[in-house]
């Protein structure tokens, strides 16, 4: 009895680290690599081995970084098999999105044309900070830069996207941001 | 802090919990506003960044991970030696038999690797329609109902040229993958062995097909089922 007790608590604990973390995990992963296939697949393959070395985990609030650094790893064994096209996000449905106005809907729209535009070393902090909730420090822990490189990066990253809209932008919410 | 080290925080960090730009945020002038723009930016970036995630994500995930057998879980580190082993030895044999292994050639055996026997051991009774015309319309493609009845397993899968499908299909010689490639033209169709497997590349008359199966009666089957069975998403067939 006890082994199936530590089988139930294992996956216990392990179905809540799915339930907190799946959903954020997949939208970082779609954003890294713009396809909403390989994404799932990155996720699965991610809590699958997550799964078999669950017991590695000694603190829960670890979880979070443990499961991106898996991805990663995933993400960069298939990108050195081949470079992912990346273009499916806009046919990715955002949620709400018909609870907006036409001016936030255009502006939400370049918004992620621009994100799809940015670099990969200016889009992935920036989605580790907003979508993650990662602060700067957590950033360049996971990505292996300095602070410093991190937080220009950010800076970068934010001033593009808003170049986009003052190039694109054509309605009157656009021009309140600068 | 002055406004230039102000608004480089800001455009880095706006999260930033430190004492001193906190009390530059709700100071007054220039800095309340700019912080007010940034905020207002920062809003619409959450929000352009929170993608739809699919139905019932979780409840795959987890179907997924615990359908696993738990010796794959206990031996996975030999099952990983072995995976790679028969890796090296596939690219070594298909490598020498081909002379150069094409983009296309090489997505078949990396994906193949990568959960082709993983999602084998998850066929295990028929898929649903509902689930097989679901995943087919996503590639803009459906299925007549001969094929559907043999396909006993289906999810999306990412194709050399956008989003295709990953389907197991029953025959009598066991189980055969299916990678469907809908926006692959393949000009010549060509077959490929791989250890203790059959390949073959083929053009459908709606689509490509990556087909490995244990034995190429088995892999030919198939191709006449998918030839006739994958239709244009309009023509569905139940």
């Amino acid at each position: 009895m006890p082994v199936m007790n530590t089988d139930t608590a294992r996956k216990h604990r392990f179905d809540t680290v799915v339930g907190q973390y799946a959903t954020d995990l997949y939208r970082y992963a779609l954003w890294l690599c713009g396809q909403d296939a390989l994404a799932k697949d990155l996720v699965q393959e991610t809590f699958l081995r997550a799964w078999r070395a669950l017991d590695s985990l000694k603190e829960p609030a670890a979880a979070k970084g443990w499961l991106i650094t898996i991805l990663r790893r995933e993400y960069a064994r298939t990108f050195e098999r081949k470079v992912p096209k990346f273009t499916e996000i806009d046919k990715v449905v955002i949620a709400d999105d018909k609870d907006l106005s036409p001016e936030d809907r255009a502006e939400r729209g370049l918004l992620r044309q621009g994100m799809m535009q940015l670099p990969e070393k200016y889009r992935e902090p920036l989605v580790l900070q907003v979508v993650m909730g990662y602060s700067c420090e957590e950033i360049a822990g996971q990505l292996g830069l300095s602070k410093s490189a991190v937080m220009t990066q950010l800076f970068r990253a934010r001033e593009k996207l808003k170049a986009t809209l003052r190039e694109d932008g054509v309605t009157g919410n656009v021009h309140e941001l600068f | 802090m002055n406004f230039s080290d102000f608004k480089r925080l800001l455009g880095a960090d706006p999260y930033s919990q430190d004492p001193g730009f906190l009390r530059a945020r709700n100071s007054s002038g220039e800095f309340t506003e700019a912080a007010a723009a940034a905020d207002k930016f920062e809003h619409k970036l959450q929000q352009a960044l929170s993608l739809d995630t699919p139905a019932g994500l979780q409840a795959e995930i987890l179907q997924n991970v615990h359908a696993v057998p738990r010796w794959r879980m206990t031996a996975w580190p030999m099952a990983l030696a072995a995976s790679l082993f028969m890796m090296v030895g596939a690219a070594a044999v298909f490598t020498w038999q081909q002379g150069q292994v094409t983009d296309l050639e090489a997505y078949v055996l990396n994906h193949y690797q990568l959960d082709g026997n993983r999602l084998l051991e998850q066929a295990r009774e028929p898929a649903s329609m509902e689930r097989i015309q679901a995943i087919m319309a996503s590639v803009n493609a459906s299925t007549d109902k001969n094929l559907a009845a043999q396909v006993y397993f289906i999810k999306n899968c990412p194709t050399p040229d956008g989003q295709g499908a990953h389907l197991v299909v029953m025959t009598e010689q066991g189980p055969v993958t299916v990678f469907y490639l809908p926006a692959t033209d393949i000009q010549d169709q060509k077959s490929f062995e791989m250890p203790g497997m059959h390949a073959l590349l083929v053009d459908l008359q709606h689509g490509a097909a990556a087909i490995i199966g244990p034995s190429m009666d088995s892999v030919q089957s198939v191709a006449q089922l998918l030839d006739r069975g994958v239709l244009p998403a309009r023509e569905i067939h139940t």
